[in-house]
């Protein structure tokens, strides 16, 4: 397991290196329903002056620490397991956790200039789907709409969730499903089959996120990060609409 | 493309990790806080806020970066488009980001969901012209709270924290680890774990 996660590590750090050898991209900003960038803004976001080199030096720590990081992770694993953590939990507290992936998206917004968000990356790969049968209607996504940055957080965070999995040592797939809930919609009331629920929730999900400009972490935890109105307003409504929802599908 | 938009796979795996760490990927923890069960998603979400709005402007009073992106207010289509969000998450347990780390945790459920968002995404290409429209209505800004209110940040962050730190100890305090209803307790035999044991807190 810690070889594992020395793999892990020396890999994200020579990804870092390799990335702060680099310039810093100038992708044009976005034009989409995504705040990805400020989609007001059509000019990139404006930097510091000396940013290009003070961005490097950041981006160098942040390959460190993504080391150490890793490193930490590793440690804790083991004593965990080694403590004999058969029948623990291995879940971290959402403190601690929610501090982490607040540090994360700080991270993106500093040294990057990016939010951390999903509801764009799937809204670019459903632009392409959308043009395989009307051109036109692909379009509307603008060219590379965020570029590949959205993507590339997608696949990282299958990934997370994979290595978090696979820290875990849980190996049959039925093992972390936990308890069969009652889906959603018409199948909670044996009508439908239960992935129905699932699918429509994913449904009004994603174009939710294009109304409001974001998901819960493009715009509720990377907007609310720079105490933007939106995000504040959207965790409002979120819970406007969340409550009532669970209590009527799931009872109070 | 150049090389610097590799960090977003780092940056990436560290958000799933963290989700599927906190236990957001088991529906029963999202729709728990709109029951008011389990509150691990507010306690996730704040502290959250908080970690990442010291760095961000730690690192704006260190001038190591002149701004960073905010994202436009649109008083409607923000609490319409969370309010629908809502819906759908105090539903199907689940938001956007939870349902790609489940996928990456080999969870099967999760993938209507995921081709629900796809679906979702295709069906707002094809009707942009009703979503703008939403979108649309009243005025947009990016002007964050502390500019709005004519305060300094670092009030607004302050005030923030006095607001976590006030529900975190109702939390604590009121719930009494109410909130670990729905905590799974691995069940670890031989090194592989069998099932899950949802227990209930007495």
């Amino acid at each position: 397991m810690a070889r594992r996660l020395v793999h892990v590590g020396v890999m994200l750090g020579l990804i870092s290196l390799w990335a702060c050898d680099r310039e810093q991209e100038g992708e044009p900003a976005a034009e989409s329903l995504f705040c990805e960038h400020p989609a007001a803004a059509p000019a990139p976001v404006p930097r510091h002056p000396t940013s290009k080199r003070i961005e490097r030096g950041l981006q160098v720590s942040l390959a460190g620490l993504a080391l150490v990081g890793a490193g930490l992770v590793g440690w804790n694993e083991r004593r965990r397991r080694h403590q004999g953590a058969a029948g623990r939990a291995t879940d971290w507290a959402p403190y601690a956790a929610g501090a982490g992936l607040g540090a994360t998206i700080a991270v993106s917004l500093v040294a990057f200039g990016h939010p951390v968000g999903v509801a764009g990356g799937i809204q670019q790969v459903a632009a392409g789907v959308a043009t395989l049968g009307s051109r036109s209607a692909g379009a509307l996504a603008g060219p590379g709409a965020g570029g590949s940055w959205p993507l590339l957080i997608l696949v990282g965070l299958v990934a997370g969730g994979l290595l978090s999995r696979r820290l875990r040592h849980v190996r049959s797939s039925a093992a972390v499903a936990g308890p069969a809930l009652t889906a959603p919609l018409g199948a909670a009331r044996g009508r439908l089959p239960a992935w129905t629920g699932a699918f429509a929730a994913g449904v009004l999900l994603q174009i939710a996120a294009l109304i409001a400009g974001g998901c819960t972490s493009g715009l509720a935890l990377s907007g609310g990060i720079v105490l933007a109105p939106a995000a504040f307003l959207f965790m409002l409504g979120m819970f406007a609409g969340g409550i009532p929802a669970a209590r009527f599908w799931r009872g109070s | 493309m150049t090389m610097t938009v590799l960090w977003a796979l780092p940056l990436g795996v560290a958000f799933g990790f963290a989700l599927d760490r906190a236990g957001l990927t088991q529906k029963e923890r999202i729709v728990g806080i709109f029951r008011f069960r389990d509150w691990s998603v507010l306690k996730f979400l704040l502290s959250g806020l908080i970690a990442g709005g010291l760095l961000v402007q730690g690192a704006l009073a260190l001038k190591l970066v002149a701004s960073v992106p905010v994202p436009e207010t649109r008083l409607v289509a923000n609490l319409v488009g969370g309010a629908i969000f809502g819906i759908a998450m105090g539903s199907g347990g689940f938001c956007s980001g939870t349902i790609l780390a489940a996928v990456g945790s080999r969870r099967r459920d999760v993938l209507p969901a995921l081709l629900g968002l796809l679906a979702g995404g295709v069906l707002g290409e094809l009707w942009h012209g009703p979503v703008a429209a939403v979108r649309a209505l009243g005025p947009g800004s990016t002007t964050t709270v502390p500019d709005a209110w004519g305060v300094s940040a670092w009030y607004v962050l302050g005030l923030l924290l006095e607001v976590a730190l006030l529900a975190f100890y109702a939390i604590e305090r009121g719930s009494s680890g109410r909130e670990h209803a729905a905590k799974p307790a691995r069940s670890l035999v031989g090194g592989k774990e069998q099932q899950l044991v949802y227990s209930r807190a007495p």
